[in-house]
Order: C-alpha cells, then sequence, then structure tokens
C-alpha cells in the first residue's frame, strides 16, 4: 500500500482541525449559549444607578427652605485624554482646584476624581472631551438664614444626612434610587434608551411650622443682640400656644464653628422664669391667692445658712401678684413654703421639665430636674428660684404654652405636613395635649399677673404701645463645672403676645452678656424689637383678625423705665433697626432695673429727642444751565430737569440768580426774572 | 442566488440604518435629558440666589446703610375681617 504523501496529511490535519472546529462551535452553540449569551450581555449593557431627589423641605407657607439639585461629579483618565490643551481650559473654567487640573493632565496617572460637586452647566463641555467621566449626584440647597440651617441640618457630601430635620426624617425624606440597564457604544459610554429607565421615587415633601419671615426676624434680631451686647451666645424660640406650632428657633453662638440647634440640646438655669410655675401651682392646690402677702424681710432671707437675696428694691409685704411682678426671691421661696419637696418636684416635672418634649428633631436634651432624693437642703429654695434645674428653652416655651392657653401642656411640633412624591399626605400635625397642667381660671390668673410685670415690674422694656404683653424675666448666675460664676448671667425673657388672646410664646435668651445682663431689660429688648417686626412683617404667622380686637389706644407709660422705653422707641423712629436694637440695648442695659418707687423716679431726668429729622439726601453741586432765549415754559423745564427749584421773580434786575454757570447744590431755589 | 444575495444586502442595509437611526435618536435624547438637567440645576441656582437675596440676613445690612427702620407698633394698623373701608 502506497504511503499518503505529505499533502494528503496536511489535508487530513486541516479537515479534521475543521471539524474539531466546527464541533466545538457546535458543542459552545448548543450546550453553552446561555453562557455566551450572559457575556455579550455584560459586556452590552452597564447597571447604572439613578439618584432620587431628596425631598423638598417647606415653611409653612409653602416656601421651600431646602430643595436639591442635581450636580456632577466627575474623573479623569488622564491616558485616555486627547486634547489636553481644552481640558484644562474646561476644568479651570469650572473652578476646579489648579491642584487637580495639573494630576488630570498628568499621564503617570491612570485615573483622578475631581473632588466636590458641580453644576451639570459648568462642566459640560469638560464632560464632552474623551477620557473624563461623569457621574450625578444630588445637592441640596439651603437657605441662607444660620438658623434655618440649624433647624433643617445638613446632608454630607456621600448624601449621608447629618443632623437637624434632614437626619430626622432621612428615611422619608431621601427617596429610592433607581437602578437601569442601558447599553454601551463602542466608546463605552451609557446609551440610554427610552423604554428601559425606571424613575427614580423622589423623597417626600415636609412641610415645617416654621414661618421663614418671623423665623428671619428672630435671627437677625439675635445675631444683632448678641454682637451688640457682647454675648456668647442666645436662642429665641416662637410658639403658637394653640397648637404648638414652632414658628421661629433661631440659635446664635460666637464661636462661628457651633452649628447645633441649641434651642433642644443646651439646657440652662432658667431663673426666675420659672417663679410663674409656683405661682400657678400655689393657685392650683388652693393654698394662695393672687392677693395674700408675705413678709420678704427687707429682701434678705437666710436659710439653712444660705441668704437669698431680691435685687431690686420692693416694699416689704409683698402679695403673689407682686412677688411675681417683682421678682422677689425670698417672696417666692416664704410662698413656696407651702408647697411638699414631692409637690414641687411634681410640679416641674408636670411642666414638662426633665423629660424631651419629643420634638422631631435629633439629640434633644430632656434637661436636668434632679428626683427629690438628691436634693440638698437648699434645693427646695433653689428649684423654686429657677436654680438647680436646667430646662432647654423649646420646654420652657411649650411650658409657657400652658399658661397661654388656658392650662393645656402640648406636644410641640416642628413638622406640619409630609406629602409624598405622588402629592398623597402622609402626615399632617394634630393637637397633642399631653395633660392639664392648671386650670382655665388659674391660666387667667396667672397671665394677668405676668401682664404686670410687662406693664410696671421687671421687663417693661418688652411691652408695646398698642398692644399688650405679658411675661416674665429671668437673670441667673451661670455655672460652670459646678460652681457659679460671680457676673456671669443668663438674661431671659419669655413673653406672651398679645396677653389676652396670646399668638406667640416667645422666648429669648441671652448667654453671658457683656453690656448689661438684667432678663427684662436686654431679652425684654430684643423681644420688643422681635414683635414690632413681626408686626411690620407682611406674613409673620400673626392673625391680624384676631389681633385687631386687642389694639387699644397708645398708652403713656411714666414710669422711668417706660420713658427709658419711650426714648428707644422714639429713637427708633430715625433709627435702623439693628443699629436700633444695638444702641437701645447698650443704653438700657446700663440702667438699673426697674423701680416703681415715685421717690425715686424723680431722680431720673429723661430727654425725649426733638422732632424727627430725615437724614439729608447727600447731593453734589451742579452748574445752573443757561437758559437765555428760551421761552419761559422751557426755561423752569430745564432748570426743574437740573434740579433745582424755580422761582419767578417779575422785572427782577437780572434773568437769571445766581448766574449760569454758578455750582449750586441740588433743590436750592433758583429766581428766574420775567419781563413785566 | 443573485437574487436572494440581493434580497440579503438590502434586509441588512435596512437592519442597519435602523439600528444607526435609533442610536442616533437614543444620543439625541440623551443629549436633550443632559440639558433638562442642566437647566433645572440653574434654575435651582438663580432661585436659590433670588430667595437669598430677598432675605433679611442679606438685606439688613443695606436697609441700615439707607437709615431705614421698623415701623413702631403705633404705625401698624390691624383691620379686623369684614370692616368696610
Amino acid at each position: 500500500m502506497k504511503a499518503p504523501g505529505r499533502l494528503t496529511i496536511v489535508h487530513g490535519v486541516l479537515v479534521v482541525f475543521a471539524l474539531a472546529l466546527i464541533a466545538k462551535a457546535g458543542y459552545e452553540q448548543l450546550f453553552r449559549s446561555d453562557y455566551w449569551s450572559k457575556i455579550g450581555q455584560r459586556q452590552h449593557y452597564v447597571s447604572s444607578g439613578l439618584p432620587a431627589p431628596r425631598g423638598q423641605i417647606l415653611d409653612a407657607t409653602g416656601r421651600p427652605l431646602v430643595e436639591s439639585r442635581e450636580m456632577v461629579r466627575i474623573s479623569v483618565a488622564p491616558r485616555q485624554v486627547r486634547n489636553r490643551a481644552a481640558l484644562a481650559r474646561d476644568l479651570k473654567l469650572a473652578s476646579v482646584d489648579p491642584r487637580f487640573v495639573s494630576m488630570s493632565l498628568d499621564t503617570m496617572r491612570k485615573w483622578v476624581d475631581v473632588p466636590g460637586a458641580f453644576l451639570p452647566n459648568s462642566v459640560a463641555p469638560a464632560i464632552a472631551l474623551r477620557g473624563v467621566y461623569s457621574k450625578p449626584v444630588m445637592d441640596r440647597v439651603y437657605a441662607t438664614s444660620g438658623g434655618i440651617r440649624r433647624i433643617v441640618g445638613r446632608v454630607g457630601p456621600d448624601g449621608k444626612a447629618l443632623d437637624g430635620i434632614e437626619l430626622a426624617l432621612d428615611s422619608l425624606l431621601r427617596g429610592d434610587t433607581a437602578t437601569v440597564r442601558v447599553a454601551r457604544d463602542k466608546s463605552g459610554r451609557p446609551l440610554a434608551a427610552p423604554d428601559d429607565a425606571d424613575d427614580p421615587t423622589p423623597g417626600s415633601t415636609v412641610v415645617l411650622t416654621i414661618n421663614r419671615e418671623l423665623q428671619e426676624i428672630c435671627d437677625r434680631a439675635l445675631a444683632v443682640a448678641v454682637d451688640s451686647l457682647h454675648a456668647d451666645g442666645g436662642d429665641i424660640v416662637v410658639m403658637n400656644p394653640n397648637t404648638g406650632d414652632i414658628l421661629a428657633m433661631a440659635s446664635n453662638r460666637a464661636d462661628p464653628a457651633a452649628v447645633a440647634n441649641t434651642a433642644v440640646t443646651e439646657p440652662y438655669e432658667p431663673g426666675s422664669t420659672m417663679k410663674p410655675f409656683v405661682a400657678a401651682r400655689l393657685l392650683q392646690l388652693g393654698r394662695a391667692t393672687p392677693d395674700q402677702t408675705v413678709d420678704t424681710y427687707g429682701g434678705h432671707l437666710t436659710i439653712n445658712g444660705r441668704t437669698i437675696t431680691d435685687a431690686d428694691e420692693h416694699p416689704s409685704v409683698l402679695s403673689l401678684t407682686d412677688v411675681i411682678k417683682h421678682s422677689s426671691n425670698v417672696g417666692i421661696v416664704r410662698f413656696a413654703d407651702r408647697m411638699s419637696v414631692r409637690e414641687k418636684y411634681e410640679m416641674l416635672r408636670d411642666m414638662g421639665f426633665g423629660t424631651q418634649t419629643t420634638v422631631a428633631l435629633p439629640a434633644e436634651s430632656p434637661g436636668v430636674v434632679r428626683d427629690p432624693s438628691g436634693w440638698t437642703p437648699q434645693s427646695a429654695a433653689s428649684v423654686v428660684m429657677g436654680y438647680e434645674v436646667s430646662v432647654t428653652p423649646l420646654q420652657m416655651v411649650t411650658a409657657y404654652s400652658a399658661i397661654a392657653n388656658g392650662g393645656e401642656l402640648l406636644v410641640p411640633h416642628i413638622v406640619k405636613e409630609i406629602r409624598a412624591a405622588d402629592g398623597t399626605v402622609r402626615y399632617t400635625a394634630q393637637r397633642q395635649v399631653v395633660r392639664r397642667v392648671m386650670t382655665p381660671e388659674v391660666a387667667t390668673e396667672v397671665r394677668t399677673m405676668l401682664r404686670d410685670v410687662v406693664a410696671g415690674g421687671t421687663s417693661t422694656r418688652a411691652d408695646l404701645a398698642t398692644l399688650d404683653v405679658a411675661g416674665k424675666s429671668g437673670t441667673a448666675l451661670r455655672n460652670a463645672h459646678g460652681r457659679y460664676i460671680a457676673g456671669s448671667y443668663t438674661a431671659s425673657f419669655v413673653g406672651l403676645f398679645p396677653d389676652d388672646k396670646p399668638q406667640f410664646v416667645i422666648l429669648v435668651k441671652l448667654d453671658n452678656p457683656q453690656m448689661g445682663f438684667y432678663g427684662g431689660i436686654v431679652a425684654g429688648g430684643v423681644t420688643n424689637v422681635v414683635l414690632r417686626a413681626a408686626l411690620a412683617a407682611r406674613d409673620a404667622a400673626l392673625n391680624r383678625g384676631e389681633l385687631a380686637s386687642s389694639v387699644h389706644a397708645p398708652r403713656p407709660d411714666t414710669t422711668p423705665a417706660g420713658k427709658a422705653a419711650e426714648r428707644a422707641r422714639l429713637a427708633s423712629e430715625k433709627r435702623i433697626d439693628s443699629a436700633d436694637v444695638a444702641d437701645s440695648l447698650r443704653e438700657l442695659a446700663h440702667a438699673p432695673p426697674v423701680d416703681s418707687d415715685p421717690r425715686t423716679s424723680e431722680s431720673y431726668v429723661v430727654t425725649l429727642p426733638s422732632k424727627t429729622r430725615a437724614i439729608p439726601p447727600v447731593v453734589s453741586p451742579r452748574a445752573v444751565p443757561d437758559v437765555s432765549g428760551l421761552p419761559l415754559r422751557s426755561a423752569v423745564r430745564a432748570l426743574h430737569a437740573a434740579g433745582f427749584r424755580v422761582q419767578l421773580v417779575q422785572g427782577a434786575a437780572l434773568p437769571l440768580v445766581p448766574v449760569a454757570g454758578t455750582m449750586l447744590e441740588a433743590g436750592r431755589v433758583v429766581k428766574l426774572g420775567i419781563a413785566h | 442566488m443573485a437574487a436572494l444575495l440581493i434580497g440579503f444586502v438590502v434586509v441588512a442595509s435596512a437592519v442597519i440604518w435602523r439600528r444607526s437611526y435609533g442610536i442616533t435618536q437614543a444620543r439625541h435624547m440623551a443629549d436633550l435629558d443632559r440639558r433638562i438637567v442642566q437647566l433645572e440645576a440653574e434654575r435651582g441656582r438663580l432661585a436659590a440666589l433670588i430667595r437669598d437675596e430677598s432675605s433679611r440676613t442679606q438685606l439688613g445690612p443695606i436697609v441700615q446703610q439707607l437709615g431705614m427702620r421698623i415701623p413702631d407698633d403705633r404705625q401698624v394698623r390691624s383691620i379686623p375681617r369684614g370692616t368696610q373701608p
């Protein structure tokens, strides 16, 4: 048999190889088609996450406080970049840090993540270049107001909520991210198809009870007060006492790094603002009446080796009403002796102190109310004067709201409504009563006492001329590391406005003010400014119709403090709000505390400012125009146009006085002579 | 055979044209989507700017320079509901 030739062998090998290829292809096609199909899908399609826009946060009137916008993060693969000059130019135009521009052009690097998020418009030219990759991210746009930022909180660069409402309601605000599968083109860029994307579910919209206009008023007044009084900080909280709605909540600290909402996180010793609750409980228990009196021993009382003194001069025998009016420490301690230690403790707890209000804000402090088993022999006297007890400004406003609304302690709320992205209402705040803490009759009696405090007691600075304000001031020594610091005070005032049908309960607290420390003067002054600004504002959460029934004719105030307040008020008519606040507060901060004794009032000399004068406009001199030869009407018109007043004089020696070309201030009279 | 080949080429060309057209349109739609996002972001930026510039925080210092003031409560009239002028 003839041996096969070499060619036959080669052909045979090729045939076998071809058969092997066909067999392999058949095998892959018939038995591994799913595997290869998956590989193909993976290479052709890419899964991409679509960020869900976080929900809006609106104020009570529907104006946005925080909203989301889509921004872009960019990354650069320097080795893929072709047009390096264009990339450098476009990145610089987008305000990218020059260090990262250099890094993006450095071919020694494989990948550069450019820090920060950019407006899509600003980086659109850069994204169009080869080697530049973009990723959409959601950014939060916040209102400028610092106070609002403290309430709504922040979201970190990674999209995680850090504090405030953003954190408290994160699960509702963040929405659901969608994952879509998109085809890629030959260069690997996603190629969106119209029917393959499920839209992400946007977060819910949260409507707050905050009134933006009132919030800004409080922010501004507080900032000016902290600055002008050289205080360490301060807080203002305004609440609707009838619903528990928090209308404004401003916090300010001299340290710009402090961003906490201290109105709920930072408790303080309230001092004399605690006294009305003691009076209310005494009335409620039937242990005292407003007219019952105690001897205050000239404002000095020694109990258990500790001497309690009154800051203000007042008659030695005071009724309960006068004890509140003059803020007598001795008087309230003597009245409070009619309550047991347990009753005092229960009074504090009933008013909501020592427990969180459950407002939808993170890191709320419960304050400090110690159990009576831990009280010292002096504690029983201290707590009724507002010492050895710490409360947050929000707790204090909530407790005063009970006095304002007829005796019901309400749950304060800051979230008015939550709406899903499709408009469905998911939550609506309801008025929620915690407990009744006093009868309506007792609340009315306490409100009358508080009215006396502002009308002629320690807080006349807070009063208005045509509307009555009730309230109570507090001036408490500040405590640091367990010791009271001499000369360092917390000045506060809690007001009910108007006193007969309160629409606002407002607390103003200033920490360690250096230019005066009496709560009724400095904090009362800020309250007055806030109320005036709220009245003048277009929409500051006031029911104008109801307010109209509380307005009365302006009432002259003859007390020294009243005159001082009047002087400050009149001065305000020619001064701007903040300058006015600052000056008035400085002036009043140095004034002695209110004294209603007519003998001492004679020693004050009050100089009322002269009639208000408008600040003259700044005018530059200009030349008197030449009007010779012009008809009378045109001449007058030309002079008016030049800014002068014209007086026609018959038979004048000169046609124009002063003569044309004379430099004269605008508004001056130019005499224009006319023939007989 | 020739007719089959021509038919195949025609059908293949139609399929390729259809896919190319679809890709072009998809790319155009993606560009429009990006443009919408850009304009929405710009709208948000401008709206926020207007809000911020009209806030009391920004206006306060300007108002101060202009010598304006908060009116006294005696200068404010609250009109009850239903009152005829």
